[in-house]
């Protein structure tokens, strides 16, 4: 009889344990910006020539029609687009057709120095999309992949 | 009696008589009638699912992937008794081979092979499902000013690289690229014909491919590296089996390269050979083969070695041995044809993580680990002078130690263990030896922001002109991945970083080679754990756009990949030719950059 006891004990100690531990369940479609290796924040040197690709996914269900996601690209003020850099990715906008989950977003950066003293972030942000069903950023209150922050450096 | 029994036979008979005439009365004959038609992957090896086609009225209709349809074969259903037949051949579901190549036409008829009726099978090709450019190139004679040559580009997944010259005009070529049937190959809208449409490759080009019903795209973006020169293969090596650490060096004189490493003891016993196994062995490198200069000279080799050239190209290798007790540090040395002892018993107890480096025949420097402390030994060609390195402030545990040098200078580098001193997490060191003392470059330095420096991805070099370059690991940027970062150390006493950080995720076994070539170009050459198969990835830093180069990956495509640590050994020669071993299944693998 009291193993009946100790054994019932266990379960309600077991259940009430497991409710505790449950997580939040996100699965709602969402949208993120991210570097090749899956950063958020990334660094370039302040002499470099070259064009660098981030990349814009989404994560949902399949679909049909195409989905377009906007951002915008913005600096600080010690630096400046045609000085230190140039959007290579046209129009604000990137569109997934159906089977493409992920879109290249282009930065060409060019060789200028710049007063560290400053801000000298350049910073890709999804600003909305279309249908406007995402999150922005991954689910969660940090909202991680909102925005890609790239700061430019004398290295 | 007798007569009794004629009876029930004659009534016996004559029953069996009506039963038959009844059946045949009631014989039914199906119209001629296909219900289902279909192709099995099962029977037909060309297709990778089933495709069951639609039967509307006398029509059959399927569609198929852009696959060989010359003889496959159909799985049907018709009604019970109904005979089919193509061009006269009487047909089996499931078994009967035909062209479907063109449209071909069922014959159907009854039981009696009556009342024909004929299905025509239309076959269609089916959407892609996974659209794709399966080929991309820039072939030579439409790109005749521009390149000249044919390139091919390599396609790793949704990204295809292609490695250009130099100085090759990009901003008008041709690619040619191939891609399945029916699919749409589109640039930011415009339709791209294969050996026909120009690009401008200044920035890399996105190829979209959208199969027949548009139902699937796939994106692949086509970038253009500019290459220094080109990576080949060499002779593997594979006459005795190769154990962990075999180390390739240029001799300065005369550029002939050296391999000095320890047999390895194969897992089989009747495969080994106890009188030359875990023995040191030596090589070179010259017209194109190996040749041995040294077998089995040495005692047996405990767990650490290390092989260094001196400045007048003479040979010393240091080895824990593993013939005493405790299994304290050995040095030999290579002359007039024979190798010789210069040092035993550096070190008072065992050691390990022994690195050397010769600054000249008569001053070669030893580091090692012994009893938790980094321990070093300074030949002068006639004694050891042996201790601690006072300039090493408080001497901490160490990780793992690494050495480089030229002819001026020896230089240690050391990754302290966990917090070691001063709370700081896997600190790293820089220390230089110029002959006489020892002073520091950076000592037990962690990058701000950085959890700790990476236990891989790590290594020291100093270049033709005497620059010390260090490639580290840390997660410095965003707390989170490993990347390679280069540094050098300045005339003026200070470091100062190569470019960004290298574009790859440090993994766990990424055990990393810097080398500089004579006309300061820095390469790093690490193993991509994430490349199925396995590869060897060489990335140089490109003056030009001061960015690290897109990395080339190298492997010898047989099949076999290296396990845990392949063991990178990297070094240059006088006149830029780059020599770069790893170790694959107790074999050492070169390739040659030129």
């Amino acid at each position: 009889m009291k193993l009946k006891y100790i054994l019932l004990l266990a379960a309600a100690v077991l259940l009430a344990g497991c409710a505790k531990n449950e997580l939040p369940l996100f699965d709602e479609p969402f949208v993120y910006v991210e570097t090749s290796t899956g950063s958020n924040v990334s660094v370039v040197g302040a002499d470099m020539k070259a064009t660098v690709t981030y990349y814009i996914g989404i994560s949902c269900p399949a679909f049909t029609d195409p989905i377009v996601v906007n951002f915008a690209v913005t600096c600080g003020s010690g630096v400046a687009e045609g000085v230190d850099y140039d959007v290579v990715t046209p129009g604000g906008a990137v569109t997934f057709l159906p089977g493409i989950w992920r879109m290249p977003v282009r930065i060409q950066w060019k060789d200028h120095a710049i007063d560290e003293s400053k801000d000298n972030t350049v910073t890709i942000a999804i600003t909305g999309t279309s249908p406007g069903t995402f999150t922005i950023g991954f689910p969660g209150p940090a909202a991680k992949g909102s925005k890609l922050v790239i700061t430019k450096k004398n290295l | 009696m007798q007569k009794n029994r004629i009876w029930v036979v004659a009534a016996a008979l004559a029953g069996a008589v009506a039963l038959s005439v009844s059946c045949q009365e009631k014989e039914i004959i199906n119209p001629p009638s296909l219900t289902a038609f279909s192709f099995k992957a099962a029977d037909n090896a060309v297709l990778s699912e089933d495709y069951v086609a639609t039967v509307s009225g006398t029509d059959i209709n399927v569609a198929l992937p852009d696959v060989d349809k010359s003889a496959l074969v159909a799985t049907f259903t018709v009604a019970e008794g109904n005979i089919v037949k193509v061009n006269g051949a009487e047909q089996t579901s499931g078994k009967t081979v035909n062209n479907f190549e063109s449209a071909i036409t069922y014959v159907v008829t009854d039981s009696h092979g009556e009342n024909p009726v004929s299905y025509k099978v239309n076959v269609s090709l089916a959407p892609d499902k996974h659209p794709a450019l399966t080929f991309f190139s820039f072939d030579g004679d439409k790109n005749a000013k521009a390149l000249g040559k044919t390139l091919v580009g390599e396609i790793k997944g949704s990204e295809i690289g292609v490695a250009v010259p130099q100085l090759a005009d990009i901003t008008e070529l041709v690619a040619s690229f191939t891609t399945g049937a029916g699919n749409k190959v589109t640039v930011n809208g415009v339709e791209q014909v294969s050996g026909v449409t120009v690009n401008d490759f200044s920035n890399p080009v996105d190829y979209t491919v959208t199969n027949l019903d548009g139902s699937v795209n796939a994106i692949f973006s086509v970038t253009l590296n500019r290459q220094k020169g080109e990576w080949t293969a060499a002779p593997t090596y594979e006459a005795v089996p190769v154990h962990a650490g075999a180390r390739i060096l240029v001799n300065p004189v005369d550029d002939v390269p050296f391999v000095a490493f320890k047999r390895h003891q194969p897992t089989e016993a009747d495969a080994r050979d106890p009188e030359k196994d875990e023995k040191m062995y030596a090589l070179k490198f010259v017209d194109g083969a190996w040749q041995n200069i040294g077998e089995a000279f040495s005692d047996k080799v405990g767990s650490d070695y290390d092989f260094t050239l001196s400045p007048s190209g003479t040979p010393f290798i240091a080895f824990k041995n593993g013939a005493v007790s405790p299994q304290v540090t050995t040095v030999m040395t290579y002359a007039g044809g024979s190798w010789s002892t210069v040092g035993e018993n550096i070190g008072t107890a065992a050691t390990s993580k022994i690195h050397l480096h010769a600054i000249a025949d008569n001053k070669v420097v030893v580091c090692q680990i012994m009893s938790n402390k980094t321990f070093v030994g300074i030949w002068d060609g006639s004694s050891w002078t042996t201790g601690g390195i006072d300039a090493l402030d408080g001497n901490p545990r160490p990780y793992e130690i690494r050495m480089a040098g030229d002819g001026a200078n020896a230089y240690m580098f050391s990754i302290n263990r966990a917090k070691a001193l001063n709370d700081v997490n896997y600190g790293h060191n820089v220390m230089k030896f110029d002959g006489t003392s020892w002073s520091g470059l950076r000592q037990n330095y962690l990058r701000e922001g950085a959890t700790q420096t990476s236990i891989v991805g790590y290594d020291i070099t100093v270049a033709p002109d005497g620059t010390v370059y260090l490639v580290t690991g840390d997660n410095a940027e965003d707390n989170e991945n490993y990347h390679h970062r280069v540094e050098k150390y300045n005339a003026d006493g200070t470091w100062s970083q190569v470019g960004g950080t290298i574009d790859y995720v440090l993994s766990s076994r990424c055990y990393s080679k810097i080398a500089v070539a004579p006309d300061g170009t820095v390469f790093v050459a690490y193993p991509n754990e994430g490349a199925s198969p396995k590869t060897i990835d060489v990335v140089y830093f490109d003056a030009a756009t001061k960015q690290w180069s897109a990395p080339v990956s190298l492997g010898n495509g047989d099949g076999v990949e290296y396990t845990g640590d392949p063991n990178l050994s990297f070094v240059f020669d006088s006149k830029g030719k780059g020599y770069l071993t790893w170790i694959e299944d107790s074999k050492l693998l070169m390739y040659n950059f030129q």
